[in-house]
């Protein structure tokens, strides 16, 4: 009969030591062990620390990559309703969705609204701030009809 | 005194920001004036190496954004042009955006961005990433570079880009394309087009300049190209100026002069 699964040691003090590697500069994991010792009276040595917070690093790591996965192709599915595609399935094909617009289907970047003053507001209302290219191509005449749509918008709100 | 700073944007290298610094550098110099220079490219130094005076600002040292901000509010300058640099991802917007754009404003500084659009897309695309962070809080000047084609299909014909230059109603400078040979010589010897005029001491002058730049049809080019962006420039001014009538009177009193 099997016995119980292997446990580390360490898992009571996870925060404890993570918190101390987090800091800068991280403290060194010689010294986590002799701390661990004086105050928990746990003996352990540094290197197994050290594999301790790699490999929870490394989970934190594929967790995160997942989660990412699992939104992306959530969002391309709502956008064709249909069922999510597999991060995998997505990786053999290597396509990218073309959503009703007829342009491809990404991630926007939305990282500068978190660094935006209370007052900023966004004002190019069909433009997504994004890592890829996004534009929407116009003919010339759709361009010169636009850009007359956005005059007379403009002369309107007496701009 | 209100300080007017300009910088350049966009996360797209080789689009020509530096090279629209330079032409704006040299134009405010030639006016009279004497603008602080600010190379906050801190993997190529490009401005730096064309202006040695120039302030080389290292982007992710601690502080460098109060650096910026201390000789905006200084008073000594009236122009300040600072040159940031392409890379990757929008970490240089992401620095850009802490600037308290309000509290500058309201103390007289004035940020006026400098883009540049290529025929590539991804020079309109990651200019536009700028201007929707930006929105209200600058002026914009973008150089329509032709280096790489006249057809600036991104900037002309997308909804995006029109929607742009509907809202915020940019100023624009078109760079036509230079010859090749006086480009690539320009950037070896590290020289500007004014520089190049301005050496006509036969005997010092034209070592330096070299036996491409040297000849009279080859200035008469080069004066003939910077004259038309400082035509364009001279517009421009006008127009961003055109409240504060002593700056306008101060460029155009020097050019006439």
């Amino acid at each position: 009969m099997p016995g119980k699964p292997y446990q580390s040691i360490l898992i009571p003090y996870e925060e404890e030591i993570l918190s101390l590697r987090r800091q800068r500069p991280p403290m060194a994991f010689a010294r986590i062990a002799e701390l661990l010792m004086e105050k928990h009276q746990v003996p352990i040595q540094r290197a197994a620390i050290c594999k301790f917070v790699k490999l929870r690093a490394r989970w934190k790591k594929k967790e995160t990559q997942q989660n990412r996965a699992t939104s992306k192709t959530w969002n391309t599915a709502q956008s064709h309703g249909s069922q999510p595609q597999s991060a995998l399935t997505r990786q053999k094909t290597g396509a990218v969705p073309l959503n009703s617009a007829g342009t491809e289907n990404r991630q926007p970047w939305l990282g500068w609204q978190n660094e935006k003053p209370a007052s900023r507001e966004k004002m190019l209302t069909t433009f997504t701030p994004s890592n890829e290219y996004n534009l929407t191509r116009l003919t010339p005449e759709e361009a010169a009809a636009y850009a007359e749509q956005l005059k007379r918008e403009r002369e309107k709100n007496g701009g | 005194m209100s300080c007017t700073l300009f910088f350049t944007a966009g996360a797209k290298g080789g689009s020509g920001k530096t090279t629209a610094a330079k032409f704006l550098i040299t134009y405010l110099r030639e006016h009279g004036e004497l603008p602080l220079l600010m190379d906050l490219d801190d993997e190529n130094h490009t401005l730096a190496r064309f202006f040695l005076d120039a302030l080389q600002i290292k982007l992710h040292q601690e502080f460098a954004q109060d650096v910026v901000i201390e000789k905006a509010l200084s008073g000594e300058h009236r122009f300040i042009v600072a040159d940031l640099k392409a890379g990757t991802g929008h970490d240089v917007l992401k620095w850009f955006l802490t600037l308290p754009f309000e509290e500058l404003k309201d103390r007289g500084v004035r940020l006026v961005c400098l883009g540049s659009v290529t025929s590539a897309p991804d020079s309109v695309q990651s200019f536009l990433n700028w201007a929707a962070a930006l929105a209200h809080h600058v002026d914009y000047v973008i150089f329509r570079n032709l280096k790489d084609g006249d057809n600036l299909y991104d900037y002309d014909q997308t909804r995006q880009a029109l929607e742009f230059r509907g809202t915020y109603d940019p100023d624009h400078v078109t760079l036509e394309k230079l010859s090749p040979l006086y480009q690539t010589e320009l950037e070896i010897r590290k020289l500007t087009i004014t520089e190049v005029l301005g050496l006509t001491d036969r005997t010092s002058g034209e070592e330096r300049i070299g036996p491409i730049l040297s000849p009279l049809l080859a200035r008469a080019r080069l004066r003939n190209y910077q004259r038309g962006i400082y035509e364009q420039l001279n517009q421009v001014m006008e127009r961003l100026f055109h409240a504060e009538l002593n700056v306008v009177d101060s460029l155009r009193g020097t050019a006439h002069g």
